[in-house]
């Protein structure tokens, strides 16, 4: 498996479209360039100066309201699957597994790991902007790393919004192995769609990750903030159970 | 000694018969050929073999294993059905991969064992070519190395010369029965063409409607039929005496296999025996390809 999760690592990296997640490490390089230019398109509405975290929270609020984002990842997940079965290059591979389970399981862990990494460049280079460029505009940057205080509710957002990518890789991946190419995508813009909207009415909106995560953001109360993570986590955690048996299971038993 | 066994094999696609109780076996350093019409169930057949498709019910083993339920043996399967490709990847990239997929992460050995291959395709020299820069033929012949790569106990190849130019046709041909002559590996494959089939295999089965409807030696024949006005047991079995070249007797037809025959078979006929009529019937292998 390891092997297989190694073989994806380097497809994902070779095949170009994955590279377009990588842009959003620049909408905190443009913002922070912008603000400290005094640029008329950026503007910061804060009550409180930012701390370097803080920006790069704030930053990553950015992106998950970008949801073009969402969208450009499922898109490469339905290609990863999908594509190779609709251009049998995963023929390649299913005579040389023990079990085609173990394909199915690589592509989700090594999206899940570049996902990570990619979180993890987009926060230092936010902290490296941040410390170059923002810090000269004094009204906006207040210089720290961390002000007190603000721990719990950083990761509770950035946690919260890594969750949301999780969603959208076990969804997508379980399309993929339901549907054809062009309709996984449809039917996961639409489903991102309907979930921004079902997140206004009650009962329902528990089934939504974009309800947890906005409350997420706009609490500042910790222990709220821990308490819907929480909820958020055990959401992810059962819609992706559910894809991965649901998905791989028709993966295995399906022709080629 | 590894053996491929296919057992009453068959396979649905909604009413659509693909394949019905097919059973086929081939030895190691036996190379076998399927022929048929397009739609006969060759390819059905091959894909079931290789994995890619499952089938109703039957079962395929090789030696002991049934490998309808122990995918093991298959990584030693070498498969050429559709010569598919990461395209956005070079030709040693591709087959860099394949040999990763396999456990084999040794660099030096990779790349001399990517050499090999290419160059016993005519492939040499476009490693660094992008696959999706090939013309068919070409990516026929990277379908061939990509077989080669792990295809120790059995050859499936699917039409492994379509797209081939007369040369590569003659190096598929001499490396296939060099290779499973002497890695005793068996190598099962399907094509069109009588005379490629003819030039390579030890025995061929026909597929015709997803049933096998021969296997045996090659073989190009005629019969020869010699319809008479009346015939009695007493001279049938004077016939079947005196003549090895007889086959059968089909209503008033006496069937030879041999046109010297002929001859015998009239004298012993009495002279209240007419002769309506001698045809010739082509008995090649080419009559299942006929509507």
């Amino acid at each position: 498996m390891i092997n297989l999760i190694r073989i994806e690592l380097f497809k994902i990296v070779k095949r170009k479209d994955f590279w377009l997640m990588l842009s959003m490490i620049f909408l905190p390089i443009m913002y922070a360039v912008g603000l400290s230019n005094n640029a008329e398109s950026f503007s910061y509405e804060g009550t409180e100066r930012v701390s370097a975290l803080g920006y790069a929270s704030e930053m990553m609020v950015f992106v998950y309201m970008c949801f073009i984002y969402f969208i450009i990842l499922s898109v490469c997940v339905i290609r990863s699957l999908k594509g190779e079965i609709e251009n049998k290059s995963i023929l390649l591979y299913v005579q040389r597994v023990k079990n085609r389970k173990d394909i199915y399981s690589s592509k989700f862990i090594a999206y899940i790991l570049l996902l990570l990494v990619i979180t993890v460049l987009f926060i230092m280079t936010s902290i490296i902007f941040y410390k170059s460029l923002l810090v000269q505009r004094q009204d906006v940057a207040s210089g720290l790393l961390l002000q007190s205080g603000e721990l719990v509710s950083i990761s509770c957002t950035i946690i919260s919004i890594i969750l949301c990518f999780i969603f959208t890789i076990s969804v997508a991946l379980f399309l993929s192995a339901w549907l054809k190419s062009f309709q996984a995508m449809g039917v996961f813009i639409f489903l991102w769609l309907g979930l921004m909207y079902v997140k206004e009415f009650t009962v329902v909106n528990y089934l939504a990750p974009i309800h947890y995560v906005e409350l997420i953001i706009n609490t500042e109360n910790n222990s709220v903030a821990i308490r819907q993570s929480v909820y958020l986590m055990l959401l992810v955690c059962v819609v992706s159970l559910l894809c991965y048996e649901l998905g791989y299971r028709k993966f295995v038993r399906s022709d080629l | 000694m590894g053996k491929l066994s296919v057992r009453n094999v068959s396979k649905n696609y909604g009413e659509k018969k693909a394949l019905s109780n097919l059973s086929i076996e081939v030895k190691g350093g036996e190379i076998v050929g399927l022929i048929g019409k397009n739609g006969a169930g060759k390819t059905t057949l091959l894909n079931i073999i290789a994995g890619n498709i499952y089938c109703d019910s039957g079962a395929i083993y090789y030696d002991d294993i049934n490998i309808l339920e122990n995918n093991e043996p298959r990584k030693d399967f070498g498969i050429l059905i559709e010569p598919a490709f990461l395209d956005y990847l070079n030709t040693e990239r591709n087959l860099q991969l394949l040999q990763n997929a396999m456990g084999i992460w040794d660099k030096k050995y990779i790349r001399s064992r990517t050499k090999e291959v290419l160059e016993i395709v005519g492939l040499a020299g476009k490693e660094k070519k992008y696959v999706k820069s090939f013309s068919f033929g070409m990516k026929q012949r990277l379908g061939f190395a990509q077989a080669l790569l792990n295809g120790n106990k059995l050859l499936i190849l699917d039409e492994p010369f379509v797209g081939l130019d007369i040369k590569g046709r003659e190096m598929v041909k001499e490396y296939v029965k060099q290779y499973a002559r002497t890695n005793n590996v068996a190598v099962i494959f399907s094509d069109h063409n009588l005379d490629e089939v003819r030039s390579l295999c030890d025995r061929v089965a026909v597929i015709a409607d997803g049933e096998k409807k021969y296997d045996g030696e090659v073989y190009s024949r005629k019969k020869y039929e010699i319809t008479v006005s009346n015939i009695n047991e007493a001279l049938i079995r004077d016939i079947e005496r005196l003549s090895d070249s007889f086959i059968e007797m089909v209503d008033n037809k006496i069937v030879l296999n041999n046109k010297d025959s002929i001859n015998e078979v009239i004298a012993l006929l009495g002279e209240n025996t007419v002769i309506k009529d001698v045809n010739i019937i082509d008995d090649s292998l080419e009559r299942f390809f006929e509507a």
